[in-house]
């Protein structure tokens, strides 16, 4: 009799123990791993070298440095453990608006109107509060600064980063994330202006269309504006992005700084863990800059050093880096990336303006394939030449670079 | 004990029939008036007249006939007759001149199907975000405004406010009453012509709904339906012109019944609005460019009869703004300016005095000449009309 009381009384305290744990496991939820500093840092370097255009990493960096110092995590989770009910935003996105309606600049001062602080936030909670939901983690919409706003909204919203990216680089639209070749629409949007404003897009017919009223929206609202965007769920997430954009970040920032640490060419490095091509080492001897339409357009010219004395490169910018000419040949099409990087430290070069590039900086321009998915007729379509205006059909990198 | 029965039976009764009264009050709503045909047709055509630009009031009353056809009323309500706790809507299109030529490009090669009835769909979404149903339709403006309104509460079958939040057609969403006696017009809903659905939840003044709505009507192939001043009833009475739409009727049956009379249609119109005929011309300029939405256009006229020899300008953002005589200014916003054109196809410009509304000082900080980028201070009409350079013909 007595051992089957204790027999029973061990019974109970085990299942206690056992949902005690399970318990445990449940409040967890899904694993998720928290970034060192070096990782942060890296993963930054890393978002500004694809963000196929100039970048900041040094004032990003500072920022990081700043929250850590505060005690803030940045966690990642990854796209397999990421729950498929749950909702996940893009909440890292300013939609440039060069060329900026003057009058409105104008109107603005004259009244003194207050700016806001954290509209990247706000046009999350914005956004939150239509949709009725609570977003259970933030996706990088894009490379570049993108990398440590996700950071930022995420930590502010107490929710992980998903290791993935809607584009796997910057880009000039907001059409041109792989969530619309997958038909997954980027709508309901929330956004906030710099001074308060809210505005929300409930539906666009297609991202294209998303893309026109955002960029219209920053134009007339003093030239920027955040948005949140693309809320989808964790099942919409394994279908409709590039994974593992963010591990790639800490890679690439990993590889440059080691390559550094041990007297190494971070560029030779570089173009070895990405299997890429170094395109053209030169000097910037034009810049031409516009803003327009929400853009920033630029028609780079470099004058060639080293193993390219002699030559010349071309670059068209829209925002990013489109199309590039070697003496004047097409050498590398989109939706093939092309970084402009600084040839010391292997990280992109910096510049005041939006896709600038200095006049007189040493660049060295380095060329890679597209992730399989921007290479499908779809992608093509979205991101080829012809979106540019360019009368050429796609040729894919390592066919243009083996002609050579 | 039977007759106690029978006064309960009796009082009952009478408790039901008061009951069945007043549920008939409720269901009937406040106190409203079918307009008949020629009251719309006079309210479209002096409606044109309000509008401070050129206006064609064909189109507007075909349709109106259209949907006089169909077995379906318009119906006006006073402002006095508004309950307080009505929510009223006001359907209007936001022009977007210089329209993104890149948008239209790329949506008609995508052959992007065109969405129907965008006013009513801009109505629901507003409806549908703000959660209340709309009891009553507030024109936005008159001429086309005035038209969607008409048919908007046709289809929906809501009385017509008698009101006006402008009294006169104006090319920025901010220059209305309410936003001078603070009422914001947002929230908005717009939808545009492929079914895109945006909502202003928030403006932090109406200067900013201007833009905002604005830059969508530029990047939506240069117009939107915009559903806005969702005004309780109680704010009707304090931000709008009431009886305005009485006056588009006044003003449509005064030149009509003046042509059918044999009278001066012109002369007529101004005895009634207490305005100026101000010159009688030829258009010999008329430069206009489509830019950031709006249509502006630098007018000049050459005169002819009792003006031959005198030229008059009008600038044009949208409306005629000012106007000058042999370059002297001869009107200034807010005060109206009518450019007229029944059917000789020579101009007759004709003033008026505009509502006290807009006299206030902040009806002209928003719609004052100085709003233009014109470096002078407002001046009234009848000031500007009572120098000695007045050439009054026909007694007026």
């Amino acid at each position: 009799m007595m051992g089957f009381k204790n027999i029973l009384v061990l019974l109970i305290a085990a299942l206690s123990i056992l949902s005690g744990i399970s318990c445990t496991q449940i409040k967890l939820g899904p694993p998720t791993r928290m970034l060192s500093e070096q990782e942060v840092v890296d993963a930054l370097v890393g978002s500004s070298i694809q963000a196929t255009r100039n970048s900041n990493s040094a004032r990003m960096i500072e920022t990081a440095r700043a929250l850590l110092k505060e005690g803030k995590k940045f966690t990642l989770i990854s796209v397999e453990d990421l729950p498929d009910d749950w909702m996940v935003v893009a909440a890292a996105g300013g939609v440039g608006g060069g060329g900026a309606w003057e009058y409105v600049r104008e109107r603005t001062g004259q009244q003194n109107l207050p700016t806001i602080r954290n509209t990247r936030l706000q046009s999350a909670q914005l956004l939150s509060r239509y949709l009725d939901k609570k977003f259970d983690a933030v996706i990088r919409n894009e490379a570049g600064q993108a990398m440590l706003s996700a950071f930022q909204s995420a930590i502010e919203l107490g929710v992980p980063v998903v290791d993935a990216c809607l584009a796997g680089r910057a880009k000039p639209e907001l059409n041109l994330q792989v969530s619309f070749i997958h038909g997954i629409s980027g709508t309901p949007a929330a956004m906030v202006t710099r001074w308060g404003d809210e505005i929300i897009i409930g539906k666009a017919v297609d991202d294209y269309r998303l893309e026109d009223l955002a960029r219209a929206v920053a134009v007339a609202s003093g030239g920027g504006c955040s948005i949140a965007r693309n809320p989808m769920t964790g099942r919409e997430v394994k279908q409709g992005v590039i994974r593992g954009g963010v591990s790639e970040a800490i890679l690439l920032g990993r590889t440059v700084r080691e390559a550094k640490e041990q007297g190494e060419d971070p560029i030779a490095a570089l173009v070895k863990v990405i299997k890429g091509y170094k395109l053209f080492h030169g000097i910037v001897t034009r810049s031409d800059e516009r803003g327009e339409r929400g853009f920033s357009w630029v028609d780079v010219e470099l004058k060639g050093i080293n193993e390219h004395e002699g030559h010349t490169y071309k670059v068209f910018v829209k925002n990013e880096n489109i199309i590039a000419w070697l003496d004047d040949q097409p050498d590398v099409m989109p939706p093939d990336l092309i970084y402009n990087l600084d040839p010391k430290t292997g990280d992109a070069i910096r510049s005041a303006s939006l896709g600038g590039y200095p006049l007189g900086t040493e660049v060295v321009i380095v060329g890679r394939a597209a992730s399989p998915i921007w290479r499908t007729p779809k992608g093509i379509e979205l991101f080829g030449p012809r979106h540019f205006g360019y009368n050429l059909d796609y040729v894919p990198i390592e066919e243009l670079q083996t002609k050579k | 004990m039977t007759q106690f029965k029978n006064i309960a039976v009796a009082l009952l009764m009478g408790l039901l029939l008061l009951a069945a009264t007043s549920c008939t009050q409720i269901k009937s709503g406040p106190p409203t008036r079918a307009l008949s045909e020629q009251e719309l047709v006079d309210m479209l055509v002096g409606s044109c007249i309000q509008a401070t630009r050129g206006a064609g009031s064909e189109r507007y009353i075909q349709r109106i006939k259209q949907v006089l056809a169909e077995d379906k009323e318009v119906k006006l309500v006073s402002v006095e007759d508004l309950p307080d706790d009505w929510t009223v809507v006001s359907p209007v299109g936001v022009g977007g001149g210089g329209a993104w030529q890149h948008v239209r490009e790329r949506t008609s090669q995508q052959e992007l199907p065109r969405a129907q009835d965008t006013d009513l769909q801009a109505i629901r979404l507003l409806s549908k975000h703000i959660g209340k149903e709309f009891k009553a339709v507030l024109r936005g403006e008159p001429a086309g405004a005035t038209s969607t309104a008409l048919m908007v509460a046709a289809e929906m079958d809501l009385p017509l406010v008698d009101a006006c939040p402008c009294g006169r057609c104006v090319p920025e969403i901010q220059q209305q009453i309410p936003w001078v006696v603070g009422i914001p017009s947002t929230p908005a809903g717009l939808f545009t012509r492929w079914g895109d659905e945006i909502i202003i939840t928030k403006a932090i003044d109406d200067y900013r709904a201007e833009d905002l709505s604005r830059a969508v009507a530029v990047a939506s192939g240069g117009g939107v339906s915009v559903a806005m001043n969702p005004m309780s009833g109680a704010q009707v009475k304090r931000g709008t012109i009431a009886g305005n739409l009485s006056e588009a009727i006044l003003l449509g049956q005064t030149i009509r019944q003046a042509r059918e009379q044999g009278r001066d249609p012109i002369k007529a119109l101004i005895e009634v609005t207490k305005g100026f005929k101000l010159f009688h011309g030829v258009v010999i300029k008329s430069d206009q460019r489509g830019e950031r939405g709006f249509s502006w256009a630098d007018v000049e006229l050459q005169g002819i009869r009792e003006y031959e020899g005198h030229t008059y300008k009008v600038f044009v953002k949208n409306e005629n703004i000012v106007s000058w005589l042999d370059d002297e200014v001869d009107v200034m916003s807010p005060d109206y300016i009518y450019n007229l054109d029944p059917q000789t196809g020579q101009a007759i410009t004709g003033g008026g005095p505009a509502h006290p509304r807009w006299r206030t000082k902040v009806g002209i900080e928003v719609l004052g000449p100085r709003h233009f980028g014109f470096d002078f201070d407002y001046v009234p009409i009848e000031e500007l009309q009572k120098k000695e350079r007045r050439y009054y013909d026909d007694g007026i």
